[in-house]
């Protein structure tokens, strides 16, 4: 059997001169670029996985690739780890410091460097929020559509580095499929384009590999993205049924029937009653086994022959009811009406659907 | 799910679609067999699990047990022709999990990758790929010889 060791994890022993570092940081970014203080850096010391928690020796806030580049090459000469970090909403403890480790946050890096709504791209820089992709491009009807139920808060880099995904990738596919290109600072402190601005480029797939690399190769920069021009039409339906079989079978029958929902959603009963027991709704059945929130999204006339075929293909499987919520299409280009049920917000989000029904 | 416990842990797995059923009668003999409430929610569409485990931080133990459970679920997924993560990645969190669907081999490729990019291993080490360090015993991938067996 082989051992697998990766190529640092060495619990380093030797005296690192983190004042010097820190001056060496602060020549670049400047010194409230540089967070040092023990109370400060506690803000820094866990993701979403809150479990787990581990101080950072220094914070440092570059605005620029050329500043990460030189903040890498920094710690390279010194051979201290650095860890990247985006909003910190990452739920596998990927942002999570080791000892004695920098942390790189993108959180400066926060410009939207160019919207080229004519070739359906965007470059933005990693610290970037999700959402705001959309919200610079949704007046001129495009949206982008990777969408995490942490979209408020989580940046592109961050998206990039775990290959997020959201309700709407199941049609529209995961970041890896949104991402065109990427600047990137390698872990020597080195520059590098791959991928580029048209989806067809020869060579390896460096972008593909990059993007669900979890910060392991470096850090992204910049960051071009496809954005998608928003749907003519969206209809969401919500179909109830008493049991979870019937439901995931219509998810079944719906997928085979060769349509493929903008986004298609499960509950079971226990976590229908989690959310009537806190917010009282009182449109979620209680007794319903499951429910479906199916979105259907397109041309007009495809999604009117769609959602009747869904409709029906959740009657065979016994749906006991049947909904049309309304969907305030200006207030979400994407159907946000739709957003999945798995975390506090997106349950919110859920409850806007029964509200407006 | 505040009213109901203090706490809940997610957990984030993938099945074919057409396991659904197998794999929530599963995910319930198993939440039995912990004592922990599971609630379940997906992406039905295309079988991204995320079943929320309830449970109370405040008393010391309960974070373990979750985890375990967690780490069964994933096991499950995994035995249905599943994977570990849809979307929140490895990390730290589901590193040692890693041998579960790959093998030695499949993990030495992605370290080679790796130290191709980074040969120092400056780059958030640690994360992603197991090594003796962070998981002990489970950085030994799970060989063919022993399907069966549990490694940790
Ligand atoms: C309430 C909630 C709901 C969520 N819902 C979803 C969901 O529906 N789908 C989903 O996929 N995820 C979801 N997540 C997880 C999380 O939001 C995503 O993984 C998100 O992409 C992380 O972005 P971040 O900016 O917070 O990254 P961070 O947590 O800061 O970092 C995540 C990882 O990316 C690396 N990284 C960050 N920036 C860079 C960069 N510029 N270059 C290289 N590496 C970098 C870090 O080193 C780390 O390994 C949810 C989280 C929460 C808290």
């Amino acid at each position: 059997m082989v051992v697998l060791s990766s190529p640092s994890s060495k619990p380093s022993t030797k005296r690192i001169d983190w004042q010097a570092i820190a001056r060496e940081f602060a020549q670049v970014v400047g010194k409230e670029g540089v967070v040092q203080r023990k109370e400060e850096l506690l803000v820094y010391e866990c993701d979403g996985l809150a479990s787990y928690r581990q101080r950072p020796a220094l914070v440092v806030l570059p605005r620029t690739t050329e500043q990460v580049s030189a903040l890498v090459k920094i710690c390279d000469r010194y051979a201290v780890p650095f860890i990247a970090r985006g909003a910190g909403t990452g739920l596998s403890g990927g942002a999570l410091p080791i000892e004695n480790s920098v942390l790189i946050v993108t959180a400066r890096m926060n410009q939207i460097l160019e919207v080229d709504l004519a070739n359906q791209r965007v470059v933005v820089q990693p610290g970037v929020i999700n959402n705001w992709v959309t919200q610079a491009v949704s007046g001129a009807g495009f949206y982008y559509a990777p969408d995490p139920s942490s979209q408020i808060i989580c940046s592109v880099g961050g998206n990039v580095a775990e290959n997020s995904g959201g309700v709407h990738c199941l049609k529209y596919g995961v970041t890896t499929n949104h991402v065109l290109g990427l600047k990137l600072v390698l872990p020597d402190g080195s520059m590098v384009d791959v991928g580029g601005k048209v989806a067809e480029m020869p060579g390896y797939d460096l972008t593909g590999l990059f993007v669900g690399s979890e910060g392991t190769l470096g850090i992204a920069t910049e960051i071009t993205l496809k954005i998608l021009k928003t749907s003519e039409s969206i209809h969401v339906l919500l179909a109830d049924f008493t049991s979870v079989e019937a439901a995931g079978q219509a998810v079944s029958d719906v997928i085979s029937a060769g349509i493929i929902p903008g986004g298609m959603e499960m509950m079971d009963n226990f976590s229908i009653n989690a959310v009537e027991n806190v917010v009282a709704t009182n449109c979620y059945p209680r007794d319903a086994e499951a429910i479906l929130l199916i979105e259907i999204d397109g041309l007009a006339v495809e999604v009117a022959a769609n959602s009747q075929r869904v409709e029906a293909i959740c009657r065979q499987n016994g749906a006991r009811s049947i909904r049309w919520p309304p969907i305030r299409r200006s207030a979400s280009p994407s159907g946000k009406a739709v957003k999945p049920p798995s975390l506090p917000w997106a349950k919110l989000a859920l409850i806007i659907t029964c509200r407006m029904a | 799910m505040g009213k109901i416990s203090p706490d809940y842990y997610v957990q984030d797995g993938v099945i074919p679609r057409t396991k659904l059923q197998y794999v929530l009668r599963e995910i319930e003999a198993l939440s039995q067999k912990h004592g922990y409430r599971v609630a379940n929610v997906f992406h039905a569409g295309d079988g991204n699990l995320h079943p929320l485990i309830l449970f109370d931080n405040a008393i010391p133990g309960q974070l373990e047990q979750v985890e375990a459970l967690g780490g069964d679920i994933l096991k499950l997924c995994v035995a249905v022709g599943g994977s570990i993560s849809g979307e929140h990645g490895i990390g730290a969190d589901k590193r040692c999990y890693m041998p579960e669907m790959f093998t030695a081999t499949d993990l030495e490729t992605m370290v080679w990758v790796r130290q191709a990019f980074d040969p120092k291993g400056l780059a958030n080490p640690e994360k992603m790929i197991p090594t003796p360090r962070t998981c002990g015993e489970a950085a030994r991938a799970k060989t063919q010889d022993f399907p069966g067996v549990e490694q940790f």
